[in-house]
């Protein structure tokens, strides 16, 4: 039986190496210091503009080649980097040094490096989201957030924002991404390790959203030119050794390993005969789970 | 089987590709979640569906291809089957001695979305109701272009084009005075006006991450004069103005003949994969909605009854009506459903109105949340049975809100006779009972009607087989999308005092048994009547209660009655459904529904905001 998981547009949430190319948009009426070719490195500013609000820079967020210079709107830039696609998100594309707050600390209390991306391997609290905002943080990745305080720290209905009828310019300037999505669950080991490994490196982070065309917030962690791409999108058919993650129900974010897939259809929670799968979970108890309710993850 | 549209498009191609006599046919659905496809063949000489099956609609990444969806459900046929239908890829067709192909192959979507018609000019508001009825039957939301303001745009106008870009109009349609040209002159250049300056906008970037979208087709429907005073003002911005007779009760069929062409290639040809799986069909595509309005024709032609077909999917719900005279008359949503569509549902009927139909507590962020959650996974299924019955609950107001759509005249047909439950969300039910407390609900029934389950889910495929094979399809929906009979209904209209009776019935059995009843004002009840069991009833109602023949009148059946899944029920909880004020008198009355029809109330806990689980 052949049925695929189709949340993420590259088929896992996170691919460890993939070439990119990423049009980095300017803020108005900025000039470019970059040309055609040059290499660049994340922390790197491309581009500058003054305003009565002050200077702002653009950092390029990525390793690699300039490959495109519009003046005053965009530079692209081609490199390689990890890709993290979440569920969820808010806000435009912005690059910053990834910072994780001291476990235990206040987050009232905390001080947030301006022009850094925060990460938050829970619940994302809305004292976080303002404290952030507040402090001038570019970005915030967290596990999840609850859907009340986004919209209110979004000041938008994530209903209309999903369908595509708030703008970017209507949506926070801070940009937020949910690894899990909206709830309370942690954040995935393999996307935790992924990021701190990587702290205080700038990062390219953006929010969009659009589940109707598949388009998912993503976080590029750049990587050397030398790193070695991985042909995408991944296989996102289920196989028997599947490492997949619950996506709904009184068990939505627990993992297991596809240990059967049924050849017949199979009852599920709600009565319903559905494409099953026999998921091995952690502490070695099984679960039949239909596979609509499945996530790939590795 | 009958068809559903006033749109004659039945090209000769269809004529070409059609073998002589029909054995057998593939027929393919792709919906915005899942794609479904079923095979019907001949058994003992009859038509019957031999297989179904369905996997997820393949049209963007990680899979951006329609046909390898479709692929994979027809894979998953053959391995049911044991019967070869694709080889390399192409249809293997016709027939084969061996009994590997199909004879042909039809296509019925409503991926892409709708078409979106925006529509402006003089005519607009006069003329709706023909607009209305000249769309019927085609997959279109329509909406009025709002006027614009001249640059730069305040907030509210930059939020007025967002909102449009999302939309992305594939048609403007400017309705011309229903009085001629004298009198619609200035408002037709008011019209002009506003289409030029939303052109300008549209073909801005509001933001430098935007694409600009594509620019709308034009379309006029009016008087020769306006027509051409229209395509002078606007030959600089939208060259091919496309000009269709005015709108009159005798002249709705232009219009819809002039948009139908444009929905396959404004909505569906740009999908990726879409022109290879075009090439497998033996006809062009059928919208859903159109397919089963065709169903529903042939079920009212068939039985002489008045039908109403009901589908609710992720992203559109569709109420496909049609007279005992073979009339088609539609209702639907095309952008509300319990998936993709649940967020624009939710903001346009409010949290309130969904909460209403559960058995349980269930805070306002917890719905959001589910909402958002079906949103953003939409392949998913809910995950317990609290999470199905939100599903339901939402099924119900997409149902509503279809029956109430602009232009829908399904609230004037009465009576309904036979209701039809089709679809992933109605016909997949744990239990009968729950999808016949769905209809009951939503469609809000009035005197004796028929109930029915397409526990096979295929009556959407079957509208467009009709076009090719119109007997072997009819007896395909009669048989097996009529599968499963949930049984008579009678409802009541007006209302006792509470707790009076207000009906008395009465069931006399073959074999002579008496069963009576009394159905108390305000509950509903059920006769044992299974399926194929036949029995003569008799309804008295309280005097201020109307079954059907008028407040007081009774009913007596002179032929007898089969019964179906759930037996006879009797909704004597009146009409309009009577919501209880308080949110724990209003719990235990949708509890009390449930168990009346013998569904299990899940845990009951209360949900409150931290997820829904």
């Amino acid at each position: 039986m052949s049925v695929s998981a189709l949340d993420y547009p590259l088929g896992r949430p996170i691919i460890s190496a993939i070439a990119v190319r990423r049009r980095r948009l300017l803020p108005p009426g900025a000039t470019p210091f970059v040309s055609l070719h040059e290499q660049v490195s994340p922390g790197q500013a491309i581009a500058e503009a003054r305003s009565d609000a002050g200077l702002a820079t653009a950092l390029a967020g990525l390793a690699g080649r300039v490959v495109d210079v519009a003046p005053g709107q965009s530079v692209t830039i081609e490199g390689a980097a990890t890709l993290i696609n979440g569920l969820l998100g808010v806000g435009g594309q912005v690059a910053g040094p990834l910072f994780f707050p001291q476990h235990g600390e206040s987050l009232a209390l905390i001080q947030i490096p301006p022009g850094s991306v925060i990460v938050y391997p829970t619940r994302a609290p809305l004292t976080l989201l303002q404290r952030a905002y507040a402090s001038g943080a570019a970005g915030v990745i967290a596990a999840s957030a609850s859907a009340l305080e986004l919209e209110a720290f979004a000041r938008a209905d994530l209903t209309a924002l999903l369908d595509g009828f708030v703008p970017l310019s209507a949506q926070p300037p801070l940009t937020v991404l949910l690894t899990e999505g909206l709830g309370n669950c942690t954040m995935s080991p393999p996307i935790l390790r992924a990021l701190e490994q990587r702290v205080n490196d700038v990062i390219l982070l953006n929010g969009q959203t659009s589940p109707r065309h598949n388009i998912r917030p993503e976080a590029l962690l750049p990587l050397p030119a030398s790193a070695t791409p991985t042909a995408t999108p991944l296989p996102s058919a289920f196989t028997v050794g599947s490492l997949a993650r619950i996506t709904a129900g009184p068990q939505r974010g627990v993992w297991g390993r596809v240990s059967h897939i049924f050849t017949q259809a199979r009852r599920s929670a709600t009565d319903q005969w559905e494409p099953s799968a026999l998921l091995r979970l952690d502490d070695g108890s099984t679960q039949i789970m239909p596979l609509a309710l499945l996530d790939i993850i590795g | 089987m009958a068809e559903a549209t006033h749109a004659a498009s039945r090209p000769q191609e269809s004529a070409a590709r059609r073998p002589p006599t029909i054995r057998s046919l593939l027929l393919i659905d792709c919906g915005s979640v899942f794609t479904t496809a079923a095979l019907v063949g001949l058994v003992d000489e009859q038509p019957r569906m031999l297989a179904r099956a369905q996997r997820p609609t393949t049209s963007a990444p990680p899979i951006a291809d329609l046909m390898i969806g479709a692929r994979d459900a027809v894979a998953e046929i053959e391995r049911i089957t044991g019967r070869a239908l694709l080889r390399d890829g192409r249809l293997i067709t016709p027939e084969q001695a061996d009994g590997a192909g199909v004879d042909s192959m039809t296509l019925v979507t409503s991926i892409g979305g709708p078409l979106r018609i925006f529509a402006t000019g003089p005519g607009r508001e006069t003329l709706s109701a023909l607009l209305y009825r000249s769309l019927a039957g085609l997959f279109a939301q329509v909406e009025s272009l709002p006027p614009l303001a001249e640059p730069p745009y305040d907030a509210q106008t930059l939020q007025a084009i967002a909102m449009v870009r999302a939309l992305a109009p594939h048609v403007i349609l400017v309705v011309g005075s229903a009085f001629g040209a004298s009198r619609g002159a200035q408002s037709l250049d008011a019209a002009s006006q506003t289409i030029m300056q939303w052109f300008h906008a549209l073909s801005e970037s509001a933001h430098t991450d935007e694409e600009p979208v594509a620019l709308p087709t034009v379309l006029f429907t009016g008087q020769t004069e306006d027509a051409t005073r229209l395509q002078a003002t606007l030959r600089t911005v939208a060259p091919g103005v496309q000009v269709v007779q005015a709108l009159s009760p005798s002249t709705l069929a232009p219009l819809n003949r002039a948009i139908g062409p444009i929905y396959e290639s404004a909505s569906l040809r740009p999908l990726p994969g879409y022109d290879r799986l075009r090439k497998l069909a033996a006809t062009p595509p059928m919208a859903t909605i159109t397919s089963l309005g065709g169903v529903a024709c042939f079920l009212a032609q068939h039985y002489a009854m008045n039908v109403v077909v009901a589908d609710v999917g992720g992203s559109s719900t569709v109420l496909a009506g049609a007279t005992a005279e073979g009339e088609f008359v539609p209702g639907s949503q095309p952008v509300m459903g319990v998936g993709p569509g649940a967020g624009q549902l939710l903001r346009t009927v409010g949290a309130e109105n969904i909460l209403r139909w559960l058995p349980f507590a269930l805070d306002e962020n917890s719905l959001r949340e589910y909402v958002l959650q079906r949103m953003l996974r939409p392949h998913a299924l809910p995950g317990s049975l609290i999470e199905l019955e939100i599903e339901h609950a939402l099924a119900r107001e997409a149902m509503r809100m279809a029956l109430h759509a602009p232009g829908s005249r399904l609230t004037g047909m009465r009576p309904i006779d036979v209701a039809l439950a089709t679809g992933g969300v109605l016909a997949n039910t744990p239990t009968p009972a729950h999808a016949a407390l769905i209809m009951l609900d939503a469609l809000q029934l009035q005197g004796i009607a028929s109930l029915a389950q397409d526990t096979a889910r295929i009556a959407s495929l079957l509208g467009m087989a009709g076009v090719l094979a119109p007997t072997f399809a009819g007896h395909v929906a009669e048989i097996d999308a009529l599968a499963l009979p949930l049984g008579p209904v009678v409802t009541t209209i007006g209302a006792a005092p509470a707790g009076a009776v207000a009906v008395y019935a009465t069931l006399e059995y073959g074999d002579g048994r008496k069963l009576a009843i009394e159905a108390t004002q305000g509950e509903l009840s059920r006769l044992p009547l299974g399926q194929g069991e036949r029995a003569l009833f008799s309804l008295q109602p309280h005097p201020n209660v109307d079954i059907g023949l008028g407040p007081g009148q009774p009913a007596r059946a002179t032929e007898p009655i089969e019964g179906g899944a759930l037996g006879l029920v009797i909704d004597a909880r009146g009409r309009p459904l009577p919501f209880a004020a308080g949110r724990d008198e209003r719990i235990a009355q949708a509890q009390a529904w449930r168990q009346a029809l013998g569904i299990a109330l899940n845990d009951g806990q209360s949900r409150t905001q931290g997820g829904v689980q």
